[in-house]
């Protein structure tokens, strides 16, 4: 048994290279040496003589331990390591060169990390809940109203629950504000009221406490309320005991029941707490759409068989209620899909497609750089083969060459991106939250190694392959390196080319990119952000019940506002232009002498409510008729402003001021009167086509949600300590937020894409450098092969200046070509991210042209400096090298 | 040179082949030995008529124990040093019958050929 073990432990020895094996061999050698020469020594010789003797009668000592260490299997992990150290010092020979392929391969695999960890985050971390896939939202769309993704009624979110069948669970939500009292300071907290089962609709599990019971959303049952995890740990300090403590909610009681996960992606609605949605049987307006429905699809049912079931319950309902929901129909997104679009996936897939083509470019370049250097050892290698090395053997070890080199540069590359990465989140993190969850996770650091491991192989195996070809006299002659080098020289140049064009693509794609964010930047979006200042003030209905005292508190403020010291305009609305996303309900709205369309398409248009000093603080001109005034008091008759947009839709042919319309939600059923046209503002920052809008005036429709908008003379955060005391001596308890200049509001818009288009710039910028290295480097390869017959060739007269113009010349060739592939191919394929453009055309000929320019330039550089070495040759010494 | 090669290969095939034979036999009619106590008896045996490195002993016997058949147990020597004592197995007992039957054939078939080119 024993016997057994021991053979089974010298086996698994074995495995890891024996060296007791070794060890003892030599012991045995010994003795047998000790023997002999014992023997000898007994015959008569000296101690010396005798160990001499016994040395030569034993033989070959070395070639014996050889021998027996190759008889007891060299082991694989042996060889490894035999390779790795060799092929260290075959990197270590060269370390200019080395670096450089490092440096290449770091920066193309750097730049793929780090765009995977954003898609990554963006993809698959960005929804965390369970089977985010099967999680969907269903909207309203009415075409006649611009087919916008809308909100539904109270009304219509219980009738959808009860007649779809598409769905395991249903929920809505809604977004309110509530003045928070009872612990502390008062605060304004976002709330999200949500039908009990929304939690389950998610599949998340509470971080503390639990969620809603199934009976909660009822009415007459004592209310309650989960927590953020941030709000909890921010109000109350992360204190398990906040559960079951009671808070007030706009003066009502609440229980604390719960606190929610951390992953704040898991939640899919962001708001300081929930509270479960009590739906008020008597709120019959079906105009009020203010409600958001999820669901969970059921098991086996697809997205599309969804949307025409739910687009069939409301074609039902429309006909129930030609009224109200007349054109009204339903359509169902998959979570996934509507955080990411259609031009979020268009995005992804481009930004995927250029990094992987820094990463060929990268790859062409180590290739061609690979190549040179094994030309360079052809004759060693030749050698080697010659003298009986087994090719398979000779090109493992070449492989773990590239192994080395691969670990290195992904290494390197890895560092590249963490530092990228780690300077891309100190400057957008503020206001790209999904870059939080941009972490360099399994899945980011398994596609980094694979990358590594395949850019280094693939650009090696060419090179290998070639060069331990057995094609041995040709290699071992003396001019033998010019026909190898003429064969790779070739190679180098197509690779070169391809580079040249994936560049090309690559610089005309972020160009064009860039161009659309700088137009986005300067877009009229129809009112003047600069020196703006924006502040939010909600009303909470306890302290403010009356029409009067809204009334009292806007005229108030406002009035001690403009006091103060670099203040020019004060003016109010209820939802904010452009950064409100869409800026104002959209309403149905009957006008005066029209019949809606017989087809059921309705007259509609967006409502705001704003004081009268709105327009001039927000630099909105007045085009037609009168503004507001103080005559327009609330027992005078109902008149609202209209936009340009509006006037041109209704009144297309006739004077729009003097008519009057009546708007579908309104309390008092009233008909208004336009008293005047303003300008038009933008609603979107892609789409130039503004929405109809009607201004009411806030005397006449006080609301308790309005926005300031402040026109500063100078840096409008300047202003806000002085705005803050104005309101707070009205009104202690009343917090003013978001405050924010609109400059701000938009940069914070636009950031997630100028953090895009900066990857962008750098990627274009990466492609750059990589060709320039390329062009160089097959330049200068060329002239060092070229090198006598440049030498002959001035030796024969050619003066400097000739020499020049020939190396160049064949840079440029080359660049051409591949600027001319290059070009075409951009042509065909730009139009693929056109939706991405703005302002800007998938062809636009000046980007093509200035790229297509620049490319030659950075060309003819990158082949000027080898260019000059080559006529600097000496040609007494060219000749005679070698 | 590839001829030559082969030739080469061939000797040191028969060569190894004699050897491994010998370190059987030796191993069978002595009992255990280690590498010095075999290399003495061979030497002896073919009464100085061979000439053999020492060392390439050891390259047989670890063949012989790679093929088990010998088995290899540490000890002590004459010399209190450490050594690895060899001995035959079954199955090497089985290979050496084996062998010395072939080489019996062959040697007698050779030995008639001989005669007879003789008589002639």
């Amino acid at each position: 048994m024993t016997h057994y073990l021991r053979a089974l432990m010298a086996r698994l020895r074995g495995l890891f290279g024996d060296r007791r094996a070794n060890r003892e061999f030599d012991d045995e050698i010994e003795t047998h040496l000790r023997l002999l020469t014992d023997r000898y020594v007994r015959q008569g010789m000296t101690e010396e003589e005798a160990a001499r003797a016994a040395r030569r009668q034993f033989g070959n000592i070395t070639l014996l331990q050889e021998t027996h260490h190759e008889m007891c299997g060299i082991t694989l992990i042996e060889t490894f390591t035999q390779d790795l150290r060799y092929g260290a010092r075959t990197l270590l020979k060269t370390p200019g060169f080395t670096l450089i392929i490092v440096i290449t391969l770091a920066l193309g695999i750097g730049i793929n990390t780090t765009v995977f960890t954003y898609v990554n985050a963006v993809l698959f971390r960005g929804l965390t809940f369970v089977e985010p896939e099967r999680v969907a939202f269903v909207w309203a769309i009415n075409p006649a109203r611009g087919g916008r993704q809308e909100l539904v009624s109270q009304r219509e979110f219980e009738e959808w629950r009860e007649q779809s069948q598409s769905f395991e669970t249903m929920t809505g939500v809604i977004e309110r504000a509530r003045a928070l009292t009872g612990v502390g300071e008062p605060e304004r907290v976002s709330s999200a009221v949500v039908s009990a089962n929304y939690f389950q609709t998610l599949g998340v599990r509470p971080y503390k406490g639990r969620w809603f019971l199934p009976n909660e959303d009822r009415p007459n049952v004592p209310r309650v309320a989960v927590l953020n995890y941030n709000f909890w740990l921010r109000r109350f300090g992360a204190d398990p005991a906040a559960l079951q403590q009671t808070i007030l909610l706009d003066g009502e009681r609440y229980t604390i029941v719960g606190v929610a996960p951390q992953e704040e992606s898991q939640l899919l609605i962001k708001a300081d707490l929930w509270e479960p949605l009590i739906l008020d049987p008597k709120q019959a307006d079906r105009n009020l759409r203010n409600v958001l429905v999820i669901g969970r699809l059921k098991r086996g049912i697809t997205v599309e068989q969804a949307n025409a079931e739910m687009a069939s319950v409301a074609g039902r309902i429309a006909r129930q209620y030609p009224a109200t929901n007349a054109g009204w129909s339903a359509r169902v997104r998959t979570a996934p899909d509507q955080y990411l679009g259609a031009e979020g996936r268009i995005a992804v897939a481009m930004l995927i497609s250029m990094v992987l083509c820094v990463l060929l470019i990268a790859c062409f370049n180590v290739g061609g750089m690979q190549l040179a250097r094994a030309l360079a050892r052809q004759k060693e290698i030749a050698i080697r083969l010659a003298l009986g090395a087994g090719r398979l053997r000779l090109i493992r070890q070449l492989l773990t060459e590239n192994l080395l080199i691969a670990l290195l540069g992904g290494a390197a590359g890895l560092l590249l991106a963490l530092w990228v990465m780690s300077f891309l989140h100190a400057r957008y993190a503020a206001t790209s939250p999904f870059l939080n969850q941009a972490k360099v996770d399994g899945r980011v650091l398994a596609a980094t190694i694979a990358i590594a491991l395949l850019s280094a192989i693939l650009s090696g195996l060419a090179p290998i392959w070639r060069t331990t070809k057995p094609d041995l006299c040709a290699a071992l002659k003396e001019g033998g390196r010019s026909l190898a080098g003429a064969f790779g020289a070739r190679i180098r140049s197509a690779l070169v080319t391809a580079e040249i064009s994936l560049a090309l693509i690559l610089l005309i794609v972020a160009g064009l990119m860039i161009r659309s964010i700088l137009a986005m930047r300067t877009i009229e979006p129809g009112f003047d952000p600069n020196n703006l200042l924006t502040a939010r003030i909600t009303l909470p209905e306890r302290d403010y019940s009356g029409e009067q005292q809204r009334r009292d508190f806007f005229a108030r403020a406002i009035a001690q506002i403009s006091a103060q010291p670099g203040i020019k305009f004060v003016g109010a609305i209820d939802a904010l232009p452009l950064v409100g996303g869409g800026g104002g309900p959209t309403r149905s709205i009957v006008v005066e002498g029209q019949l809606p369309d017989p087809s059921g398409r309705q007259h509609w248009a967006r409502v705001n409510i704003v004081t009268p000093d709105y327009f001039k603080a927000s630099g909105i001109p007045l085009l037609l008729g009168r503004p507001f005034s103080a005559q327009d008091s609330t027992d005078g008759h109902p008149v609202a402003l209209i936009s340009q947009a509006m006037a041109q839709r209704y009144w297309l042919n006739e004077y729009p001021v003097g008519k009057r319309v009546k708007i579908q939600d309104a309390p008092n059923d009233a008909w208004i009167s336009v008293i005047g046209i303003v300008g038009d503002i933008r609603d979107d920052y892609v789409d130039a086509s503004p929405a109809p809008r009607i201004y009411l005036l806030y005397a006449q429709r006080p609301a308790h949600d309005m926005s300031l908008v402040i026109r500063t003379e100078a840096d409008p955060l300047s202003v806000v300590p002085g705005v803050r005391n104005a309101v707070r001596m009205i009104d202690r308890n009343l917090p003013v937020y978001e405050v924010r200049s609109m400059r701000q509001y938009l940069f914070n818009d636009l950031s997630t894409t100028y953090l895009f288009v900066e990857l962008l710039g750098a990627f274009a910028l990466a492609a750059l450098l990589l060709s320039a290295v390329g062009i160089y480097g097959v330049v200068a390869y060329a002239v060092s092969q070229r090198a006598r017959e440049i030498g002959i060739r001035m030796a024969l007269g050619a003066q400097a200046g000739d020499v020049l113009r020939m190396v160049v010349s064949q840079g440029m060739s080359l660049t051409l070509i591949g600027v001319t592939l290059g070009l075409a191919a951009a042509l065909a394929l730009t139009r693929v991210i056109k939706s991405l453009l703005f302002n800007v055309s998938a062809t636009d000929p000046a980007t093509f042209a200035l790229i297509a320019l620049l490319l030659v330039s950075v060309a003819l550089i990158a082949s000027y400096i080898p260019a000059r070495r080559a006529a600097k040759i000496d040609p007494l010494l060219a000749i005679h090298d070698e | 040179m590839s001829k030559g090669r082969n030739a080469e290969a061939q000797k040191s095939e028969v060569l190894q082949g004699t050897l491994d034979l010998m370190v059987l036999k030796v191993l069978d009619a002595l009992g255990p030995q280690h590498g010095y106590g075999i290399a003495r008896r061979i030497e002896q045996v073919s009464e100085q008529v061979l000439q053999l490195n020492e060392g390439t002993v050891y390259t047989s016997l670890l063949r012989l124990q790679q093929r088990k058949w010998i088995a290899s147990e540490w000890g002590t020597s004459e010399n209190n040093r450490k050594a690895k004592y060899y001995s035959i197995t079954k199955s090497g007992r089985k290979q050496l019958a084996r062998e010395t039957e072939n080489w019996e054939q062959i040697a007698g078939v050779i030995g008639r050929l001989l005669r007879l080119e003789g008589q002639e």
